[in-house]
């Protein structure tokens, strides 16, 4: 029955079954749309798991990342979470980072050195920053309880507290989106970092600018999540041409994902309105340490689990983020009647 | 004073990059830049894609990014439109964290 769905892909010359390209798509997409990334770290191994040529799989991922990421921007940009400014300086910041970690990384091959380095790197980063978000998430109402009676003690005393000093060396940027006044060397550096991570380790990164946002710039979750997808718009769009121009993409079996992957990020930009920060954050950090484990596995080599670990780990957010979106619909709609019931007063 | 120490750690931090930037090209990645595929049987859609892929990569990278761009705005466009008719068009949000 499933047979019937099996199209050809004209540039990887072969049958391949187009509900798997949309439920991966999907998938992705809600993903993408709920976190902000690209997804590629689970598009690549579910496309090894059901014999989508490897060959063809990244550039054809980078393809159809780029149209889902203008279908979730628009959408997080009508919910007034895309920092447009913000993201045209972490471009630049982070190209030129990519570029200096891919030479390091070139210079650690030369010397023998590549393979243990990026991998260990890619599982601290993994592991560290879950851990850490985990911790924060854990954290987040002591830290409120004691910065409230901190202020507390203070206005008792009659004492002003002063704000927590940042490095404010000049020049100055305001992101009036975001809400913040930072020093332009604190957001170059931070993207520079980021980028040289993506560079080095030779993923799309936005798994990695996603935090940085929240935890070293300061900007709310939210904001932090459309702002990057702006981001990874501008990687999707690079790498579809360059791939193109290497002939690794096919443009067929890109077009099928994008379709599920269109549908997939409206549920997830969506459903950031009714989960909150923090929530965001948790399941953010739930999901990379899955995928920490995924590589983990891979290095045991036993890639065809690993694949399936992240798969899984994907499904099952996915399930999350919609169980979420429609307990926030359905409360959502009780409120409206609620207030429509008590003729609007 | 605060103010030369600003322009001079400014000076410095604008020369940093040039002082890390790694010297030497890395490794080529290998690619398909030059692979034909198999024209015969095909047809339509099919046909036009893969004959560019054979005849120029560049014009096929570029037919690719645009219809990649192209379909992600159209459907962005016209999911607007549906969801606004079934009720659930979303607008600027408050931010709780």
């Amino acid at each position: 029955m499933f047979d019937m769905f099996n199209v050809y892909l004209p540039i990887a010359e072969l049958h391949f079954n187009v509900l798997i390209l949309i439920a991966i798509g999907f998938s992705v997409g809600v993903l993408g749309g709920f976190f902000g990334v690209g997804g590629a770290w689970v598009v690549t191994p579910a496309l090894n798991i059901f014999g989508f040529p490897m060959a063809y799989a990244i550039g054809t991922d980078l393809a159809h990342i780029f149209g889902k990421s203008i279908v979730a921007t628009a959408k997080h940009r009508k919910m007034g979470n895309v920092d447009v400014k913000l993201g045209l300086v972490s471009i630049v910041g982070s190209v030129v980072g990519l570029e200096i970690g891919a030479q390091n990384v070139m210079w650690l091959t030369r010397i023998g050195l590549a393979g243990p380095v990026v991998r260990y790197t890619y599982m601290f980063l993994l592991f560290g920053l879950g851990i850490y978000m985990l911790y924060d998430f854990a954290t987040k109402d002591k830290r409120a309880a004691a910065q409230a009676a901190k202020m507390a003690a203070a206005t008792r005393s009659g004492i002003t507290l002063e704000p927590k000093k940042g490095w404010n060396l000049p020049p100055m940027m305001h992101f009036p989106t975001s809400g913040i006044t930072i020093s332009f060397w604190t957001v170059t550096g931070v993207f520079l970092f980021t980028g040289w991570l993506s560079g080095f380790l030779g993923v799309g990164g936005g798994f990695i600018r996603m935090p940085a946002l929240i935890y070293l710039i300061g900007c709310p979750t939210a904001i932090a999540v459309g702002t990057d997808l702006f981001s990874v718009l501008f990687a999707g769009a690079y790498g579809c041409w360059t791939y193109g121009i290497k002939g690794a993409v096919d443009v067929t079996a890109a077009v099928f994902m994008l379709i599920g992957a269109s549908i997939g990020a409206q549920i997830g930009v969506t459903a950031v309105k009714y989960i909150r920060g923090y929530g965001i954050r948790l399941l953010f950090a739930i999901m990379i340490i899955l995928a920490g484990c995924s590589v983990v596995l891979k290095q045991l080599e036993l890639t065809t689990t690993a694949a399936w670990v992240v798969m899984s780990a994907a499904l099952g957010m996915c399930v999350v983020i919609m169980a979420g979106l429609w307990k926030g619909f359905k409360k959502e709609k009780a409120e409206k009647a609620a207030y429509a019931g008590k003729g609007g007063a | 004073m605060k103010r030369l120490w600003a322009i001079i750690i400014n000076l410095l931090l604008l020369t940093a990059p040039a002082l890390v930037w790694a010297a030497e090209p890395g490794e080529k990645v290998k690619d398909m830049a030059t692979r034909q595929v198999a024209t015969a049987g095909l047809s339509a859609i099919n046909l036009f894609f893969a004959g560019w892929y054979n005849d120029n990569k560049w014009v096929f990278a570029i037919i690719v990014t645009v219809i990649m761009g192209l379909m992600g705005g159209i459907i962005a466009f016209v999911t607007d439109i549906f969801l606004k008719a079934a009720g659930l068009d979303v607008s600027k949000m408050d931010h709780h964290e």
